[in-house]
């Protein structure tokens, strides 16, 4: 009798699909539309009747024959879709001749496997979600397998139960959510090494960083586009609103010409006290960087100080820097000052006044024209002049320029374009008029999440500004692009999303990618010490509030009463007597002793208990005459013995009395040693 | 407990199937990778699969433990046949038990389901034993239940309770003709017998009789569907013949051993049902009287009884100790 077949292979389908799900679109190929034709020809014909078998004969060379054309047709050296493609074609076959437990378990094993594939892949907290609803849905696979076996195996099959399958269902979603604190506590518990022996799996391309430490239109053009996540941050220290929030990442000193800006560092850096900040504020924030192509290091304002376990060298710039690229999320901390510090020595006034050598003589008049008596002025004037009604923000290229527009049609033309044009614009002016001036390229805004608090810097809020040397004030930032205007407002670059509240939908799931990036992907050992110390002090405190017990323990010499080791200490006596009573009763309830509450049948049972410990062996009724015949006893002594025996076995009320003297006759009779084997045995009657 | 024979679990038995060496083994590889790269994502993982053993241990627990189990009193087997030995399994807690096992022996049984607050039949193949009242082989109760990593149980003690299956002597392969005759007046006085065809009363119906005997408007399913239900056979008289006295002291069987006698009274009674004919059966302070299958059932179970009984090898059974918590087999 085939007990609902079609259920099996469903569940096996689904599992397939959320394997499918987790391995996202790096997966498709003839493997896995052939699991799909596989999977509707079970599911078709195990509702009519028992599912159909490949014949044994054909079934091993063909899914060999099969596997290898899958390993074949991905290309060598293309892992990812080989490992897929065989996977899938092993579990179109599995999938097919799903018959028994067995079956169930190597399916589990190939999706298991396959998670392992999307593990290497892809580190996002969706993967987790998809991870659990498969064990659900392998658990409950299991369980009905086993189930459906059970009744198939019996003499006379029968029908199942109908609600069988919603009960295992309900039992294995509730052993999921069991699961996941118990899978919690563990994961804490899980000793670290502080380093790892070798390095396990190629780098993550779920979120990659499209930040880029040059001034290239093209690149910039595609960035703003890009609504990944750069980096999220915990902000301790002054509030700020979005459009005043600066991350800037690396410092452009190199006018190539036109947009076309680059790093380099000055090697002379001359010697200043370091600045935090003209209004003195800072800032403490935890980032939480996503991976990328960059080694750059943002934080606001100007960093002044950082932290991290991966190696950091600080530039002459004041910018920060990863020795090598990240291969995955990483966390650091930073403090930053409010104003821009730092100092000009005659190297950094020569690169901060650096100049293409074509320069279009147009640019230099326009530069003279707007050249006021002093940087300050010269400053004010230039900004005002870019805040002017004919500047405007756009990311598409003006009409009547198919191949672009140059830095000079912008500033004398178009008027039309994005911060990469407004800072090299800016730079340029201002060095034609000879303030000293450089790119900044970073984030400028943010998305507040106040359920996790914290702050979501994307991609598409990658910025260009400026910084100008003004004597007196330093470094200056200066912004010549139009905030809230132009065609492409809200998305493009210039003001991009600088709203200060991330969208209500978005929050939740930001804030768990939030907690699955820290608490997860990037725990580390410093971390989880971290935690247990918490742990300890959580329960520390949690103990000292319990005065009374804390009283009675004599105090040590040069012992602190609230000292935690004394805490702990008298957590432990006190729970010695607690775990030896529960092993006791547990130890009762295992012999038996007062299960069922009735006295006459625990009397009788220890009357047997004691007639085994005298030595009698065949415990049937009517035996003990006969192991009374074997022994030495005399007539009195059997006589005594053999009334004890039916007074506590056979009569309807044994009882204390007639226990303790059977136990008397017993040891008068030499049958049981000194004592009983409980020297309280008495007391307990 | 009166009526039953309650077995009380005695030790507990833990084994590892080959899934479950698997997964224990996967999940060390998986522990060691983990440590090794320091990858949190394995960190993860094993903790799951460590979670999921602890938890899959504490429902398989909870699944076996509160389960009773008793074996029906009365049950009558043939020696050197085995036969099926009824048990009913008690579910007094607030949750179903799935998948339970019930091996005798070598020999075991499923229960896919057992609801909560209820009870069942299982019938599980009991093997060849000697006759009287032999000890039963190792009866153990357990489940593989959630996932089949684990199969945990617990041994039941049939050792230490009153009643017992009674087993029945075999036929003896060459039976002595027992020429002891009575007449059949003398049998059945005050009884009225009726002319060739009447009907004498109902007794159970006795496979591997035919089933056109069976009184199926009497069959009484109570015991379940997994049971073997009680169907009765009305036992109609047979011609008139003479009664067949079954002596243990006969002379026929004067001489021989003790269990041939029984197993020789036993063929006799056999071919005195079979034939329909009335007989009495002795054997030390027993005298049944019966005719055809009617009282047969009563008679075997008067054989079974007879003392003394045949030498049964006494079941020693290791006990565990205060401190011996792991008394499983693995």
């Amino acid at each position: 009798m085939v007990v609902r077949a079609w259920i099996s292979p469903v569940l096996v389908f689904a599992m397939g699909l959320v394997l499918v799900l987790a391995l996202g679109r790096t997966v498709f190929g003839w493997p896995q539309i052939f699991w799909l034709g596989a999977s509707f020809w079970v599911l078709v014909s195990s509702r009519q009747r028992a599912v159909p078998g490949l014949p044994q004969r054909y079934r091993f060379p063909l899914a060999l024959a099969l596997t290898v054309a899958a390993l074949a047709s991905a290309g060598w050296g293309n892992w990812l879709s080989m490992a897929t493609g065989s996977l899938f074609v092993l579990l179109a076959f599995k999938t097919m001749e799903l018959r028994r437990m067995r079956d169930m378990y190597q399916v589990a094993i190939l999706l298991l496997l396959g998670f392992g594939i999307a593990a290497w892949i892809r580190v996002d907290p969706a993967l987790a979600f998809y991870l659990l609803l498969e064990v659900f849905l392998a658990l409950l696979a299991l369980l009905w397998q086993g189930y459906r076996d059970a009744l198939e195996g019996r003499p006379h099959p029968v029908a199942a139960d109908r609600h069988a399958f919603v009960r295992l269902a309900v039992f294995a979603g509730s052993l999921v959510l069991a699961l996941v604190p118990a899978m919690g506590i563990l994961f804490v518990l899980l000793p670290r090494t502080p380093e790892p022996l070798w390095h396990w799996g190629g780098p993550v391309r779920g979120a990659q960083a499209g930040f880029s430490p040059r001034l290239d239109a093209s690149h910039l053009e595609r960035l703003v586009q890009d609504p990944a996540i750069a980096f999220r941050a915990r902000i301790v220290g002054p509030v700020r609103v979005a459009a005043r929030m600066y991350w800037p990442g690396a410092i452009l000193w190199y006018d190539r010409g036109g947009t076309g800006w680059r790093t380099g560092q000055v090697q002379d850096m001359p010697v200043c006290p370091s600045r935090r900040g003209t209004g003195g504020l800072l800032w403490k924030q935890q980032i939480l960087a996503s991976p990328g192509n960059t080694r750059h290091l943002f934080g606001l304002g100007t960093p002044v100080a950082l932290e991290s376990r991966k190696p950091v060298q600080r530039l002459p710039d004041g910018t920060w820097e990863l020795d090598t690229l990240p291969a995955g999320p990483f966390r650091y901390t930073v403090w930053s000052a409010s104003g821009v510090s730092g100092c000009l020595g005659p190297a950094w006034q020569r690169a901060a006044l650096q100049l293409p050598p074509h320069i279009s003589p147009s640019l230099r008049i326009l530069a003279g024209s707007l050249k006021k008596a002093g940087p300050a002025a010269t400053v004010r004037n230039i900004m005002a002049w870019f805040h002017g009604a004919s500047f405007h923000y756009s990311l598409k290229t003006p009409p009547g320029y198919p191949g672009g527009q140059t830095l000079t049609d912008f500033l004398l033309k178009t008027h039309s374009g994005f911060c990469e044009f407004y800072a090299a614009g800016l730079a340029t002016l201002l060095r034609l008029d000879g303030v000293p001036a450089r790119v900044v390229v970073g984030y400028r805004g943010g998305e507040y999440d106040p359920l996790g608090n914290f702050w979501i810097v994307r991609q598409s809020m990658a910025h260009a500004w400026v910084q100008a040397w003004l004597p007196g004030r330093g470094w200056t930032r200066l912004d010549a692009t139009p905030a809230g205007t132009g065609a492409a407002a809200g998305t493009g670059n210039g003001n991009a999303r600088t709203a200060d509240l991330l969208p209500a939908g978005e929050r939740v799931w930001d804030w768990v990618q939030w907690n699955w990036l820290n608490w997860v992907i990037n725990f580390s050992p410093s971390r989880q010490l971290q935690v247990w110390k918490i742990s300890w002090l959580w329960g520390s405190s949690a103990l000292a509030h319990l005065h009374f017990p804390l009283q009675a323990v004599p105090q040590l010499p040069g012992q602190h009463r609230e000292s935690p080791v004394l805490l702990w200490a008298s957590a432990f006596a006190a729970g010695i007597p607690l775990l030896a009573i529960l092993l006791v009763a547990f130890r009762k309830r295992i012999a038996g002793r007062g299960k069922d509450g009735n006295p006459e049948e625990i009397w009788r049972r220890r009357a047997l208990q004691a007639l085994r410990q005298a030595g009698l062996r065949d415990l049937r009724p009517g035996a003990e005459l006969a192991w009374l015949d074997g022994l030495s006893l005399s007539p009195e002594e059997r006589g005594a013995l053999w009334l004890g025996i039916q007074r506590q076995r056979y009569a309807p009320h044994p009882g204390a009395a007639g226990h303790q003297e059977l136990q008397e006759h017993l040891l008068e009779s030499g049958l049981l040693g000194g004592r009983t084997r409980w020297p309280w045995s008495r007391w307990k009657r | 407990m009166l009526g039953f024979r309650s077995l009380k679990p005695a030790r507990r038995v833990v084994r590892l199937s080959r899934a479950g060496m698997l997964f224990v083994g996967f999940t060390l590889v998986v522990g060691l990778a983990a440590v090794n790269t320091g990858n949190n994502l394995l960190f993860l993982l094993v903790s799951m699969m460590l979670a999921l053993m602890t938890l899959s241990g504490l429902a398989a627990l909870a699944n076996v433990g509160g389960v009773r189990v008793e074996l029906l009193p009365g049950q009558l087997l043939d020696a050197q046949a085995g036969g099926p030995l009824l048990f009913r399994l008690d579910n007094s807690r607030a949750w179903s038990a799935w998948l339970l096992e019930l091996h005798l022996g070598p020999e075991h049984a499923v229960l896919p389901r057992l609801p909560a607050h209820t009870a069942a039949l299982l019938s599980v193949s009991c093997p060849p034993l000697c006759r009287g009242l032999p000890p039963l082989p190792q009866v153990l109760l357990g489940s593989s239940f959630p996932f089949a990593f684990v199969w945990r149980g617990r041994t039941l003690d049939p050792g230490s309770e009153e009643t017992g299956p009674w087993v029945a002597p075999a036929p003896a392969p060459q039976g002595i003709p027992l020429a002891d005759y009575a007449d059949p007046g003398r049998i059945c006085a005050g009884r009225a017998v009726g002319s060739f065809g009447d009907v004498l009363g109902a007794r159970p119906w006795n496979p591997p009789e035919p089933l056109q005997r069976i009184c199926w408007r009497r069959s009484d399913w109570s015991l379940g569907e997994d049971a073997m239900p009680r169907l009765p056979v009305l036992e109609r008289e047979n011609e008139s013949g003479p009664v067949r006295i079954l002596d243990y002291d006969s002379p026929s069987l004067a001489g021989l051993d003790t269990e041939i006698r029984l197993e020789h009274l036993r063929t006799a009674l056999d071919g005195a049902a079979a034939a329909g004919a009335a007989w009495i059966l002795r054997t030390g302070g027993v005298r049944m009287a019966g005719h055809g299958q009617d009282g047969k059932p009563g008679a075997l179970m008067a054989l079974a009884r007879h003392r003394p009984y045949p030498g049964y090898p006494s079941p020693e059974k290791p006990r565990p100790g205060w401190w011996k918590w792991g008394t499983g087999r693995w």
